[in-house]
């Protein structure tokens, strides 16, 4: 046949991206060694490790089946993650295993997910593994429907999780306070049943290598055994009910800085709004805090990121900067007394991170972060909330 | 996001060979010299040109997000790569392109002998070693115009799908393909491996950082636990849960409770009091001046109390009834808390102080009375705990069984229930213990420790090196307070609190 030669590149070149797409496997690993330094005491060193493994399967040109298990050690958390107050002594595992769906329908990608994490915290010298006060449990399940128009890409999300913490239960409800306890209070205080729905979109920007990803956000949370406090100092039979209102914008452009750089440059925008019905009642100073937990929230993250030279060495810098308004929480003096404003709490960390390819998927990595927290909340007897932190990180990193 | 993101706009920002098999090669110039690709994706610059081997194949990307694949002994030049236009050139060998639809963005493909102009397709060309031209197109619409001037449209239904372009000669359509219906898009193959990958790639880190967003709310109920003081760390890096939390067991009465809890114990302790009259929906105005207030005789005040600490087994309880209001000079300048401005004052020797005075006090430990107080035969109201003043006796051992005896003096109290205070870890802890004895035989021992933030005892440098006073009282209030109490009656188990001062200078335990 005359045509022959041109019909077998068609098929040979038809063939290429049919071959060998059964299954991939995808692995990502990292082991860490770290200091961790607060108000100039330093921690010893101590390891982080991280395992993701991936193998996805391709079960035909509409269907894909990606399940994924990720688990994490920390015996050093890195200052970021320290924001907020948490002890120093501490070290954590997670373990999470998760499956989506990839199904393609006509312009459509229909992507069902289910997973299932699970978190064991050691935060003091008497507790072991499983045994933490706040291991926590995550079941979850969702579906999103993504459809792309050329560059443009929209999606809609719906999740449902639940939050369970097996280890924590209120005193009040305990044993040995309920002779002491209210007449409502419940055990799994802290246990919260979620539902969650996100827009979100990717556009090109109008220049060469520029994008933008916009979401929207919301998410109500109620808490079955939470029950809302009154000014009496008691308890409604009202139940806690939050919601969480976000929006996000995340622009980024990448391009090339001469021959041997590639270069990514984002910003990421976000505001969310968080209300909850739940009150507060200091019981010492007899001060009844309505719409305790509601609060308005900023934050702002430039970031850089660099592959440098035909070996790809990765290096990005970011700064993260986090303003969050309680809208009736009143700030306190050191000594607990309640002031006439409300607290504002200001976060902001710089992170500078390094990857040099060793060869054969392995890279030389190391983390740099410093941080610093201020507010006007001045009573720091269990969660601190004026500090500097910084944390330094080494170690290898392996993935295929 | 990060370099998987990276990895994609740098992909979408410059042509790159996502995936190469066998054989493949890149020059600068068509002419050479050649260089073999290591690896994938390799970044292709405006201008150079690809081969492929026998048996070899090449995946690329454009900037469009346009696809090509090469086949064997390809040469291919990527003339052009800009969003706004693409032109590309295959001098020999075959590819199978996949054109993004986009508005204002010219795409060409350039051969020999002719050159297609593309607007949204999936089409195949093939050039073979006589520089003839063939052409398929299996979805879209192509635009081919020859060396020779000539221009036709093929694809989509609206004019021809295939035809070969030989050089020096007409247009030349294959034997039975004139005016077929274009073929339907082909049901496998759409997706290189290196493009699953990448997707499946971002599909782990989107669910990942799903993940991640969800955890945040176990992260931020943590959180709420270590601000609202439900947990912390005490002198011995054990971990110390506290409730606190008051309720109304009659319409003139509020109960505080404590409660602390430890992986191994569970103790307690709490307030009890009963007012003169039903206290109102906001308590701070009727428990402001539990411990005294000057001027005008406050309008709510206690008549009875019971406090208690227990381990769930032993016990501390103590209960006040007859309270009343005595208004008293002071004799000297006396520090006061303020529950209103959660601070200490200095008040004044000779101001008139009105204060609660208990006419019957008990003090038990396991049930059983060790110490307590009553008026004197024919008093009806105490008018200050004082022997010398009209009307206090004391009980010690009063308990059933233990021999008790009623003192009316200083001296018989201080013969039958000696105590002393010490400090075990020395001057720079402010660790006290004081030790309170029986003509029994029994004691109670009372270790109170100051504990910083961070769980460790605290110093006297904390506080300026002041230990009494004003300024002591009011920094003590930034500190915890664990208090361990031992018994005789115990029998080696203790109760043990971690509490806050102002807890406890409330409910009158510390003055």
């Amino acid at each position: 046949m005359r045509s022959s030669p041109f019909w077998a590149s068609a098929v040979l070149l038809g063939a290429i991206p049919v071959r060998a797409l059964d299954w991939v496997p995808l692995l990502d690993s990292a082991f860490l060694l770290g200091q961790t330094y607060q108000q100039g005491r330093a921690t010893s060193w101590q390891g982080n490790a991280s395992l993701q493994f991936t193998p996805a399967v391709k079960l035909s040109d509409r269907l894909a089946l990606i399940p994924t298990y990720s688990g994490k050690y920390q015996g050093s958390k890195n200052a970021a993650e320290l924001l907020g107050g948490s002890q120093l002594f501490q070290d954590s595992q997670s373990h999470s295993v998760s499956v989506k769906g990839v199904w393609r329908v006509g312009e459509f990608k229909i992507k069902p997910s289910a997973g299932y994490r699970w978190e064991m915290l050691r935060e003091t010298k008497d507790e072991t593994w499983g045994k933490g006060l706040f291991d926590y449990r995550k079941p979850s399940a969702g579906v999103e429907l993504e459809r792309a128009f050329g560059q443009y890409k929209v999606g809609a999300g719906f999740d449902y999780y639940e939050i369970r913490f097996p280890n924590y239960s209120s005193l009040d409800s305990s044993q040995f306070g309920g002779s002491l306890g209210r007449e409502q209070s419940q055990g799994h205080t802290l246990d919260s049943r979620n539902l969650s729905g996100t827009l979100s979109g990717t556009v090109p920007l109008p220049f060469e290598g520029g994008a933008a990803r916009l979401a929207l956000n919301l998410t109500e949370r109620s808490y079955p055994e939470q029950f809302v406090v009154v000014e009496s100092g008691g308890l409604s039979a009202e139940k806690r009910q939050d919601d969480s209102k976000s929006a996000s914008g995340t622009f980024y452009y990448g391009r090339s800085l001469g021959s041997s750089v590639a270069g990514l440059f984002s910003v990421q925008v976000m505001l969310s709004r968080y209300r909850s019905n739940q009150n507060h009642y200091d019981a010492e100073l007899n001060l009844f805090n309505k719409d305790y937990y509601s609060y308005e929230e900023r934050s702002v993250q430039p970031r850089i990121a660099l592959a440098i030279g035909e070996r790809r060495v990765e290096a990005s810098l970011s700064y993260l900067w986090i303003e969050r308004d309680y809208l009736t929480r009143l700030a306190q003096v050191g000594s607990g007394s309640y002031t006439e404003q409300t607290v504002r709490l200001t976060q902001s960390s710089f992170l500078a991170d390094l990857g040099v390819p060793i060869g054969a998927g392995f890279k030389a990595v190391s983390q740099l972060t410093v941080s610093h927290s201020q507010s006007n909340m001045r009573y720091e007897k269990t969660f601190r909330y004026n500090y500097e932190i910084s944390s330094a990180l080494v170690g290898l990193s392996y993935s295929f | 996001m990060g370099w998987a993101l990276l990895m994609v706009m740098a992909a979408a920002a410059e042509p790159a060979l996502q995936e190469i098999q066998g054989v493949v090669e890149i020059a600068d110039k068509p002419s050479g010299p050649w260089q073999r690709v290591p690896r994938a994706p390799w970044v292709i610059a405006p201008g150079q040109s690809i081969r492929t081997g026998a048996a070899s194949a090449a995946a690329l990307s454009l900037p469009d997000d346009s696809k090509i694949n090469l086949g064997p002994n390809a040469v291919f030049t990527m003339e052009e790569a800009r969003k706004s236009a693409v032109q590309l050139f295959l001098s020999a060998g075959a590819m199978r392109a996949w054109v993004a639809k986009s508005f204002g963005r010219s795409f060409a493909v350039k051969t020999p002998t002719a050159v297609c102009s593309v607007r949204g397709t999936e089409f195949l060309v093939d050039v073979d070693s006589n520089r003839q031209v063939r052409i398929e197109v299996l979805s879209g619409l192509v635009g081919v115009r020859t060396a020779l001037g000539e221009e036709v449209e093929l694809g989509d239904g609206r004019g021809l799908r295939n035809l070969i372009v030989i050089p020096d000669r007409p247009l030349e359509l294959p034997a039975g393909r004139q005016g077929s219906r274009p073929a339907a898009a082909p049901a496998r193959g759409t997706l290189t491996l290196q493009e699953f990958k990448k997707e499946a790639s971002q599909e782990v880190a989107l669910g990942l950082g799903k993940d991640a967003v969800q955890a945040a709310a176990a992260v931020e109920a943590r959180r709420a636990e270590y601000q609202e003081g439900k947990t912390l760390v005490d002198a011995f890096g054990k971990r110390v849960r506290i409730e606190e939390y008051i309720v109304r067991p009659a319409a003139d009465q509020f109960k505080f409770v404590v409660l602390n809890q430890r992986s191994d114990r569970f103790d307690y302790f709490y307030y009890q009091a009963t007012f003169n009259q039903a206290l109102p929906v906001v308590l701070a105005p009727a428990l402001r001046y539990l411990n005294g207030k000057t001027g005008s005789a406050p309008d709510y005040y206690v008549t009875s109390f019971e406090t208690g600490r227990s381990n769930t087994i032993d016990s501390i309880q103590e209960t006040g009834t007859g309270g009343h209001l005595v208004n008293t000079p002071l004799a000297e300048d006396t520090v006061l808390y303020d529950p209103g401005s959660n601070s200490f004052q200095t008040v004044a020797a000779g101001a008139g102080f009105w204060q609660t005075l208990f006419n019957n006090y008990s003090y038990r430990v396991n049930g059983a009375e060790k110490y307590g107080w009553q008026p004197a035969a024919g008093v009806t109201d105490i008018t200050a705990y004082d022997y010398t003043a009209t009307g206090f006796n004391t009980r010690i051992l009063g308990g059933a069984g233990l021999g008790g005896v009623t003192c009316a003096t200083l001296a018989c109290e201080q013969t039958n229930r000696p105590s002393a205070v010490t400090q075990p870890g020395g001057a720079d802890k402010l660790h006290d213990r004081a030790t309170i004895s029986y003509s029994n035989g029994s004691y109670e021992i009372y270790d109170s420790y100051i504990i910083s933030d961070e769980g460790e005892i605290a110093s006297p440098r904390d506080f300026g090196g002041v230990t009494n006073g004003a300024t002591y009282k009011s920094t003590l209030l930034k500190f915890n307070f664990q208090q361990v109490i031992y018994a005789s009656e115990f029998q080696g188990r203790k109760i043990d609190l971690v509490i806050e001062p102002k807890i406890l200078i409330n409910s009158g335990v510390i003055q």
